[in-house]
């Protein structure tokens, strides 16, 4: 008996499973927006960031359950380094390439229309530097923008809404935060000068699915 | 067989070939002496009077051979052609009793003669373009024409002078013109002909000179009686083309409207039978020879002059001396005239197409102060004009030491180097003039030489030196324009310089041999002073034009012009010496007149007398060098007034009351020096101030040397410059009420003075000066005093004893890092107070050992300067510099303390930047993958090639010089090798040695190992030999 129900059970997993699979995948744009980081030293302080542009990605996602899913996801992000302080400032080519995988918990389940979720999940944030290496005092005193390619780990988390649009379309909208440490190589305080705070790279994203 | 011995007279073509040079002229010598010559252009041949011979010789122009003789029947003493050169015809002049008296009238047309006899010897004959021609005989002056029906006549000239010229027989072997002393010319258009006869008047116990005037057109004669000192020789008489002036002897004479005497050879030894001149109105010259006197180096020449004021142009040596007569054909292209042994010819058209040397520049100036010991170089051209190739050999004066001259020979054009070492002249603190003699064995001129001046001073010798070439004599600032005026005297001109720029923007033309000149009132014009021209020239400022001259009382040369106001005072030298005056100019009617008086004295005074107007204009300084002449011996200066005094005279002419008020003679001659007024109160002579009734009242402390020119200030203080022969010159500054010195600054060469020898005159060239001198003229306009010196002037700023103090040198550290240790070549900072007065920086490599007039020494080796101003110096060490080194400073300031260094053989040290907004110092290393800096934006990256910059890497390879930018290839390599390590690791070296292009700058290029590891400051060291240094740098590694 036990044996059989065990058997049971499994197939049912199973069975649910199987009848659970549900694949999306699809293209992502968004605009993203980076609070300032700190860099400070005796006498000063100078804020720094990439600055807020566009990103274009894509993602694959598999809903495993009812109501929980995992998406893979890939992001181009734009946008230039820049250091400042009062008026002065100072721009530095650059982009980043973002990896990462995240578990999505539906609060409704894969018939509705409409399905807001959370999402968590982590990856690998590329940071690339590509502006010219020439000396910008005075900010060069705080610190300076190296070029290069760093690659920092991440966590993100999101909130956001999918909706059927009819057939096997799915279009979303979300809220997300990539966050990360600040990359020590492409940026890197001067002596004597020392960075403080996450990079928040919060992002408004859409994008269109197809599910199958 | 009788050979026609006249064909024996050989016809010459002289062109070189002597030791001496080439000659120009064709020479066809005669059997005999000739009187006088005619050019018959329509036969082309020239007919030669031969006196001794009896007969006239034909010569053919084209040959110079003599194809004939025209047989004549007593001596021909001269000849005259009709102007349709139909009739030639000969006076017969013979010293012998009986001889045939009178005139030989050949028709060369129908080959007839006829005689016509006269009473008393021909002296001269001259055809004017009416067909009259003027006879001059012994007795008296006559009318030579052919009338109708009666053929030619001979009859008295309107107005007949009561003279008996000279007679009797001559001694033989003398010179026919010795005899005669007699000549005349007629102007190129045919209407004016002159006479010069000698003449003694037994009854008025007078005898002298004549020159007759005839207008063909008004054939009647106007004379004029004078005097000539020395005697008139040679006795030839040249006519311009339309008759108003004209050369008779050695004086070029203006007869329209009035006689004066524009200008004179100078040097002339009066000899009659040497010499001649002829006027060529095409080119606007005269040519001319001249017998000599001591110490004038006698050489027969033919000089090219000026028809205004008869400055040499040129001088072309000739076979011989001409001795008479000279002509210019019509068409301008032929001279022919008489010369020692026979008659000379010239192709005026060939004559600047013969072989000729110039050198084109007449001055060569080596300018370098006492720091800068490097040989240098200049140089010049040599050529043809031409364009010729000619033979010539250049050198400096025997005994010439430290000027090296090359080539030494060649042919034309060329260039010639002058390379002068100023270790060889550097205890002279002035300047020394060498000339470099330029001769050639086919030139036909005879070459100036150019002069070489090289000036070796201290730092602290004063004045910017501008070279002038020539004689100077005189310097006059123009109140009123930004310009100032110098007086060459070689070239009889006025020299226009710009105040600003102190560049020569014009000349003017003065009379001959100028000696002073002054400003008007008005700033109108200037008057100049010529001592062998009985004008004074007038210069328009204005247009920079010469104007009517001033006409002097015949027989006087005006020489120093004073202007006081509106009245003009002149001094002259008078022909004979003793009658020298002083003169009261009238502008406007352009004439002088001698004061009957001066005041009580009489007007007798020294000819080398000096005016000077006081700067109100209120008073005229007179002071005599010497007591007048004539009045030491006799004890009288002049016949009427028994007050002559034996000493040297100083008169006060009051411009207001128009005479002259005082006069003192306390002072014991010979004086030398300067000789000024200052003021209405105050006068300068030498040493001595004279209060205004001239009486001595101050001693100034005396001077070093002799004073040269003296000013005084509106502070009412007095500038006074002086020299020795050779050296430097000295300028002070005089409180008058203490006849103290302020200061007395050396300046960067003597200023002309008394003390320097005059030259000796050469050729026909005049030199002539005054007893005192004044070569110092005030500028307010540019603030500047104006001294003329041994090169031509030397400037200085009116302020340039403002006190300062001499440089101290506080600390020498190397320009890289700015920490001790320097090694050879390196470059150095040194740090203190007032190391120079002005900041400079040099414009590029080579670097100059002198740089705002300051520079520096170690071990008494100048260094090259980057920079300098008065608290920083930047040099490079020389790569001789080895061990301890006694580092000065020298400035207009002074010298500075010494300071010792040690010179390390390697002292590497990175050039950094010390940036304060970035607030780190930023080495100087080159990451070579993208040329720019390494900073911390820029990291060194592993595999990266850098490239660090530095000093003091010691000696280098292939010998170069210090100061000089280090050379590309091959490149100068350090001889001690050098080692880098990036954070302990090696970092394989792969060059070491200077930065091409650069001065000072070292350059080591190494490549960074690929494991290198990250670091913000990783210790980059850069090590030679027991010497090393270390910076940090930023690291990526990968």
């Amino acid at each position: 008996m036990r044996r059989s129900g065990a058997g049971v059970l499994l197939c049912a997993a199973i069975c649910t499973s199987l009848y659970a699979q549900r694949w999306e995948a699809g293209g992502l744009g968004a605009f993203a927006m980076q609070p300032d980081a700190h860099v400070s030293k005796a006498g000063g302080e100078a804020s720094v960031k990439f600055r807020s542009s566009a990103a274009l990605g894509a993602f694959a996602g598999h809903n495993m359950y009812r109501l929980v899913g995992g998406e893979v996801r890939y992001m181009w992000r734009f946008g230039n380094g820049e250091i400042s302080s009062g008026a002065v400032k100072h721009e530095f080519g650059a982009h980043q390439q973002l990896v990462t995988y995240d578990i999505l918990v539906h609060t409704a389940p894969r018939e509705r229309k409409v399905r807001p979720y959370v999402a968590a999940g982590g990856g690998v944030k590329w940071v690339t530097g590509t502006g010219n290496p020439a000396a910008f005092p005075p900010l060069m005193s705080f610190g300076a923008f190296t070029a290069g390619t760093e690659a920092v780990p991440v966590a993100d988390a999101a909130f956001g809404v999918k909706v059927k649009t009819g057939g096997k379309g799915m279009a979303r909208i979300e809220v997300r935060d990539v966050m990360s440490a600040m990359p020590s190589t492409v940026f890197t305080a001067a002596p004597g000068a020392k960075l403080s705070g996450w990079m928040h790279d919060v992002m408004v994203v859409a994008g269109l699915g197809w599910t199958w | 067989m009788v050979h026609n011995l006249r064909i024996v007279a050989a016809s010459l073509i002289l062109s070189g070939s002597c030791l001496t040079g080439g000659t120009f002229g064709r020479l066809t010598t005669v059997r005999g002496q000739v009187s006088d010559i005619a050019i018959d252009e329509s036969r082309q041949v020239v007919y030669a009077a031969n006196f001794t011979a009896n007969r006239i010789e034909v010569i053919s122009i084209g040959s110079g051979s003599i194809d004939g003789s025209l047989q004549v029947s007593a001596q021909p003493s001269s000849l005259g052609l009709s102007p349709d050169g139909r009739y030639l015809v000969v006076g017969h002049g013979s010293p012998l009793p009986n001889a045939f008296s009178g005139v030989t009238l050949f028709d060369r047309q129908l080959n007839t003669k006829v005689e016509i006899a006269t009473a008393s010897p021909v002296l001269t004959v001259s055809f004017g373009s009416t067909g009259i021609a003027l006879v001059v005989t012994k007795k008296g002056f006559f009318l030579l024409a052919s009338q109708i029906g009666l053929g030619w006549q001979m009859v008295p000239a309107p107005v007949v002078p009561d003279a008996t010229p000279l007679e009797g027989p001559a001694p033989p072997g003398s010179s026919p013109l010795d005899i005669l002393r007699a000549a005349s010319g007629v102007s190129a258009d045919g209407r004016v002909i002159y006479a010069m006869v000698d003449i003694v008047q037994p009854d008025a116990d007078w005898s002298g000179v004549m020159l007759a005037r005839m207008d063909v057109y008004v054939p009647a004669l106007s004379l004029t009686k004078f005097t000539m000192s020395p005697a008139g020789g040679p006795r030839v008489v040249s006519v311009d083309e339309s008759g108003t002036t004209v050369m008779a002897s050695w004086a070029l004479l203006n007869m329209i409207p009035r006689l004066y005497v524009k200008a004179q050879i100078p040097n002339s030894g009066g000899e009659y039978s040497v010499g001649g001149h002829a006027i060529d109105f095409k080119r606007n010259v005269i040519y001319a020879d001249a017998s000599t006197k001591a110490p004038v180096v006698d050489v027969p020449a033919l000089h090219v002059m000026e028809t205004e004021n008869l400055a040499v142009r040129e001088r072309i040596r000739l076979p011989q001396h001409l001795a008479g007569k000279s002509l210019v054909s019509r068409d301008g292209s032929l001279m022919a005239a008489v010369s020692q042994s026979g008659v000379l010819m010239f192709r005026l058209d060939e004559m600047w197409k013969a072989p000729r040397v110039v050198a084109n520049q007449e001055d060569i100036f080596f300018d370098s102060a006492f720091c800068d010991r490097r040989v240098t170089k200049a140089t010049f051209q040599v050529v043809d004009p031409g364009g010729r190739a000619t033979d010539f050999t250049i050198a400096p004066q025997t005994g010439t030491q430290g000027i090296r001259v090359y080539p030494a020979s060649g042919t034309t054009p060329a260039t010639i180097t002058v390379e002068v070492d100023p270790n060889a002249f550097a205890n002279r603190q002035g300047t020394v003039a060498v000339n470099l003699e330029l001769k050639s064995n086919a030139a036909v001129n005879i070459p100036a030489p150019v002069r070489v001046l090289v000036n070796t001073r201290d730092v602290d010798q004063r004045g910017r030196v501008s070279n002038v070439s020539g004689r100077l004599v005189d310097i006059v600032a123009d109140p009123f324009r930004e310009r100032f005026y110098v007086l060459r005297q070689d070239k009889n001109q006025v020299l226009v310089f710009d105040s600003a720029t102190m560049r020569h923007i014009a000349s003017m033309p003065t009379g001959n041999t100028p000696v002073q000149m002054a400003e008007t009132t008005d700033g109108k014009y200037l008057i100049v002073g010529n001592d062998n021209s009985q004008v004074a020239s007038v210069l328009n400022l204005e247009t920079l034009a010469a104007e009517a001259p001033i006409e002097f009382p015949l027989g006087h040369y005006p020489r120093s012009i004073a202007v006081a106001g509106d009245k003009i005072l002149a001094t002259s030298r008078s022909a004979d010496g003793k009658s020298n005056k002083v003169h009261l100019v009238d502008i406007f009617n352009r004439v002088a007149t001698a004061f009957p008086t001066l005041g009580v004295y009489c007007n007798q005074i020294h000819a080398d007398s000096r005016l000077s107007a006081s700067p109100s204009g209120g008073t005229v300084f007179l002071a005599e060098p010497a007591a007048a002449e004539g009045a030491a011996e006799t004890g009288q200066a002049c016949a009427d007034n028994p007050f002559a005094p034996k000493n040297p005279g100083f008169l006060l002419y009051e411009s207001t009351s128009g005479t002259f008020v005082a006069g003192r003679a306390d002072m014991t001659g010979p004086l030398t020096g300067v000789a000024a007024a200052l003021s209405d109160e105050m006068y300068l002579v030498g040493n001595q101030i004279l209060d205004r009734a001239l009486v001595p009242a101050v001693t100034l402390n005396t001077t070093v040397g002799t004073s040269a020119g003296a000013g005084g200030l509106a502070d009412g203080r007095l500038l006074r410059a002086s020299a020795m022969a050779e050296g430097p010159g000295y300028l002070e500054r005089l409180d008058l009420s203490r006849g103290v010195s302020s200061l007395d600054v050396r300046l960067a060469e003597a200023p002309l003075s008394t003390a320097q020898t005059a030259p000796v005159p050469e050729g026909l060239t005049g030199v002539a000066s005054l007893g005192f001198t004044n070569t110092l003229a005030i500028q307010q306009w540019a603030r500047t005093i104006l001294v003329l010196s041994v090169s031509g002037i030397t400037s200085v700023p009116l302020d340039y004893d403002v006190p300062v103090t001499a440089p101290t040198i506080e600390s020498v550290v190397n320009a890289a890092n700015g920490r001790p240790g320097v090694a050879p070549g390196g470059l150095v900072r040194i740090l203190g107070k007032g190391l120079s007065l002005e900041s400079q920086s040099a414009s590029g490599a080579p670097w100059p050992a002198v740089l705002g007039n300051a520079c520096v020494t170690v071990n008494a080796i100048p260094l090259p300067l980057s920079r300098v101003s008065p608290t920083e110096m930047v040099a490079q060490l020389p790569f001789t510099a080895l061990g301890t080194g006694a580092l000065a400073v020298r400035s207009t300031a002074g010298i500075s303390n010494l300071f010792n260094l040690t010179i390390s053989p390697t002292a590497p040290a990175v050039f950094l930047t010390r940036n304060t907004d970035v607030g780190v110092e930023v080495a100087s290393v080159v990451r070579s993958s993208n040329g720019q800096m390494v900073t911390f934006a820029n990291p060194i990256r592993g595999e990266d090639e850098i490239e660090i910059y530095f000093t003091g890497g010691g000696i280098v390879s292939g010998g170069l010089q210090p100061g000089a930018a280090a050379p590309a290839e091959p490149p100068a390599r350090t001889l001690a090798p050098a080692a880098v390590t990036l954070g302990g690791e090696s970092c394989p070296v792969t060059f070491s040695g200077m930065a091409p292009g650069q001065v000072g700058v070292y350059k080591v290029t190494a490549s960074v190992p690929w494991w290198i590891k990250s670091g913000s400051e990783v210790a980059l060291t850069l090590s030679q030999g027991s010497a090393e240094t270390s910076v940090g740098v930023r690291v990526l590694g990968k």
